[in-house]
Parts: C-alpha cells; structure tokens; sequence
C-alpha cells in the first residue's frame, strides 16, 4: 500500500508541476457547460417545465456536469495511445513489478482530483455570482447509492478509456477513431443536454450505451431524481459495462502485446 | 508581395501532395474527422433547439444556419491558419523556431502560413451544402446581396479569428509548455455558434471579453440574413483591424522574450 502511496504522490507532483497547462484542460471542459447554462437561463422562463426540468434543475444539471466532467471523464487513452505504445514508452512499464491497468489508474487520478478541485471552487463562485440555487437530493441512502454510481461511472469511464487507448496496437493512426468517440461521448453522455430531452429514438440509443452512465446518470442521480430501486438498478447496469469492459481489456492486452514491437508500432 | 505571393503557393503544393501521398490516410481519417465535427456542429445546435422555438430573438433555423456557417468559416480557416499553430509550443519549447526567424522572409506570415490542411475543405463543403438545406427546409429568405455581404463579412471574421488565434499563441513564447492553448481557442471559437445576446449573463466585462469570437460568427450571419446594422458591419471590421494590428504589435514584442532552446 506504502509503495502506491508513494507512486501516487510522484504523479501528483508530476501534475502539480503542470498546474497552469492542468487548469487550460480544465477551462476548455469549462466552457461548454457553462454556454449551455447561460442558453438555458436566457431560454426558460421561472415558470417553465420540459420534461421534468425547471430552470433551477437545468442549471444544477448543469453546474454538476462541470465537476462530473472534470473528474469522471478520463482522458488517459491519449497516454495509452501515443506515449506508451506509439512511442515504445510502454517497454518500461512492462519492466515495472505492477500491473499495467493499476500504474495507468494511479497516474490518471491526480489529474482528476486537481481538475474536480478547480471545478469544485468554480462551481461554488459561479453560483454565488449567478445565484443559481443548487438543488441535490438530502436523503441519505440517496447520497450514498449517488456515489457509488458516481464511483462505477469512473471506472466504466476508464476501462473504456483504456480499450480505446489498447486499439493503437492495431492502427498505425487511431486519430478518426478517437475523434468518433469524443462525439458520441459529446452526443450521447449528456454533455449538450440532459437525455431524457432527446427526441425518443435518440434516448434509447444513448441508454444502449454505456455514455450516460458517465455522466448524466451520475449527475441526475445527485439531484434526486431517482428512488432507491431506481438506483440500483443503475448501479447493475454500470456493474455490467464495467465487467464488459474488463473482459474485452484482457482479451485486447493480451493479443495486442503480441503485436507490440517496442518502437515504430 | 509577389514573393510572398509565390512562396505561398509553394507551400499550398507541397502541403496538397502531402495530402495526397497518404490518400487513404487522408481520406479515411482526415476527411471523416473534419466530417464528423462539421455535421455535429450543427446536429448539436438542433438538440438544444429541440424543446424551443427561438432563443434571443433568433428563430431554430437561423441558430441552425448559423452553425452551418461557422463550419464554413471554420474550414478556410483551418484550411490555411489551424495547422500552422498546432506544433507551435513544440517549436518554440524545442528551440525549433530559430529556423523561422533565420529565413528572408516575415517571421509572422512564416510561422502563420508555413503549412495548409487540405482537408479542412471537407469541413466548408459540407457546412455550405448543410447551409443550403437549412435554407431550403425553413423557408429562410436569402438574397444575392445578403450572400455577397455575407463572403465580405466572413473573410473579415476569418482575419480576425487568425488574429485572435495569433495573439493567444504568442504567450506561448513565455510560457512553452501549454501546448494545449489552441484547444482552448477551439473551444472559445465554437461560443460563435450561440447568440450574442447569450453572453450578457455574464456581466459587462465577461460579455467584452467574449464578444470578439460571437461576432466571428453573427454579424456574417445576420449578413446573410438581411439582418445586419452598419453598425454590425462597422463593428466587425473595425475590430479586425484593431486585433490584427494589436497581434502584430504583441508579436514584436514577445519575439524580445524568446530565448531560442533555453527558453
């Protein structure tokens, strides 16, 4: 435990060292939400209901898509990619006494805990300066099934991330690929609106994947739009796509080693 | 001015047979990239249109439309500009830059203009035929005046999105390492998608400061639309010239501050 504590905190330092390039991420994730809220705000009046929301839940929604972005949304399979198997970096994690899946986990995290840090600060100022009321469920066993999906919805996020990383084994150029997946995340997890707001077809399609259980089930179940059974049954589901995932990953590390050549992949 | 005429095109063929030297990697990749982005653009602005009828006096089909010409605008602009500044920081942190400075020729047009993304053109192609079926399936009146106003405005939207693109970049003399600057221009440029009047939220200086990208978008729009004041007009073009001037300034100055590898 004492030696993963202490690569934790070499990483850590390693992203303290980037704080400035560290908080420009941050910023660019910023940005979209905090458009859509203005929109919204501009767009429904006090009185106004669609679907279920109203302007003070739409900007909560909002407000939570900042901090669940900042800190569900990993971002580690450019790492993956470009760093340890284009570049041939990947020969010396091979090297290290670990398990590949935990080094890459360990060396995600710090950037997630300092950009949920800067997103937690931005957050409050912006509802003191916008006023926005931020309305979350105060039911215990509410808050705490909350977390738990919020806890699934960052593995799930990860071991996708991972895969997607893994297909570099295989593709001189996985630019098209990964451009793909950041619009179906952008389309598909809530990022644009809430997506019971899509039309029909589109909401069955996004619950078909595993996008929303990223971010929009996370966020709404913090604001209490879901009873207990509700979920729980969330919570199986993400147990699902994470077990999925996990599946794949082993099948996908252990044939794309075999590929790996060092350098020049 | 015609050296730096001929020197240009040299780099467009060279850039156009780079292009097609990897052809499937072109087209499989680059061209689906820009494809995918450009029609998202718009099906995104259809999402958040879905539930209104108009937002800040701007009706669903003119939003939509207004998506339609940022891919426009969008793609001559990568199509000359993006890539040029994609491995700045690299060049400067690497001291890679001296190469640029050495040459007998303007170091900003050179460091500007030094390559071309011939795929980007994918991006305004189909921002311009998405722009004519908006026009077509929401009945909006479009005249020939409104589009030859609207290529006036938009090259002075492309020079002032350059300019601005120009100014954000040269920080990086100082600071190397935020190679990820332009991604946050990616981001500020796509606010042109929403209405101006969207910013005003944000109070007097939030809505200054984020004017110069909304009116990238807008003022062409509104161009297009008919909808445009002299003062819209005036407003674009005056600001154009002042942040082109300001980035050449800005440039000068920086270039004092860069120290070549040991920067």
């Amino acid at each position: 435990m004492k030696r993963f504590l202490r690569i934790f905190s070499l990483y850590f330092q390693h992203v303290f060292q980037h704080r400035a390039r560290n908080f420009l991420w941050f910023l660019i994730a910023f940005i979209n939400p905090l458009v859509l809220l203005l929109f919204w705000q501009g767009v429904l009046s006090a009185d106004q209901t669609l679907h279920g929301w109203n302007i003070n839940s739409i900007r909560t929604y909002y407000l939570l898509l900042i901090i669940a972005q900042a800190g569900l949304m990993n971002h580690v399979e450019l790492y993956v990619a470009y760093i340890d198997i284009k570049q041939g970096e990947l020969i010396r994690e091979l090297l290290r006494p670990f398990p590949y899946l935990l080094i890459r986990s360990i060396s995600e995290s710090p950037w997630r805990i300092l950009q949920m840090s800067y997103a937690l600060i931005t957050v409050t100022l912006l509802a003191v300066f916008l006023k926005i009321p931020i309305e979350l469920s105060n039911v215990p066993i509410i808050i705490t099934l909350s977390l738990l999906v919020a806890l699934n919805a960052f593995a799930i996020s990860f071991m996708f991330k991972m895969i997607l990383g893994l297909t570099a084994f295989w593709m001189t150029n996985i630019d098209s690929i990964l451009e793909t997946n950041d619009v179906l995340i952008f389309a598909l997890s809530g990022l644009i609106i809430p997506i019971n707001l899509f039309p029909t077809w589109m909401f069955y399609i996004a619950k078909a994947t595993p996008f929303p259980y990223i971010l929009y089930y996370p966020i709404t179940a913090f604001i209490g739009l879901y009873n207990t059974s509700e979920l729980l049954h969330i919570i199986l589901i993400q147990f699902g796509w994470i077990l999925g995932f996990t599946v794949i990953y082993k099948v996908m590390w252990k044939q794309g080693l075999r590929k790996f050549s060092g350098i020049g992949q | 001015m015609n050296r730096y005429l001929k020197f240009y095109s040299a780099i467009f063929k060279i850039s156009f047979n780079n292009f097609l030297a990897f052809r499937l990697d072109a087209f499989l990749n680059t061209i689906f990239s820009s494809g995918i982005w450009a029609f998202f653009n718009v099906f995104s602005m259809y999402l958040v249109t879905l539930r209104v009828n108009s937002a800040f006096g701007w009706k669903t089909g003119e939003l939509l439309l207004i998506s339609c010409i940022y891919n426009i605008i969008i793609g001559v602009f990568s199509t000359f500009f993006a890539r040029g500044f994609s491995q700045f920081s690299d060049l400067i942190d690497r001291g890679k830059f001296d190469l640029f400075l050495l040459r007998p020729i303007d170091s900003q047009f050179y460091v500007s203009l030094h390559t071309a993304s011939i795929n980007s053109m994918v991006r305004t192609l189909l921002g311009t035929v998405l722009a004519a079926w908006i026009i077509t399936i929401y009945k909006i009146p479009v005249t020939l005046t409104g589009i030859a106003l609207f290529i006036v405005g938009a090259l002075f939207a492309i020079f002032l999105l350059y300019s601005l693109l120009f100014m954000l970049n040269t920080l990086v003399i100082w600071a190397p390492k935020l190679d990820n600057i332009n991604e946050l221009f990616y981001t500020l440029r796509s606010l042109g998608r929403y209405p101006r009047e969207t910013f005003r939220q944000l109070g007097e200086f939030g809505f200054v400061m984020i004017s110069p990208f909304v009116l990238i978008m807008s003022t062409p729009a509104k161009l297009l639309l008919g909808k445009a004041s002299l003062y819209d007009f005036g407003e674009l073009i005056l600001l154009t010239f002042a942040m082109f001037v300001l980035s050449r300034l800005f440039w000068k100055f920086a270039l004092r501050f860069y120290t070549s590898a040991s920067s």
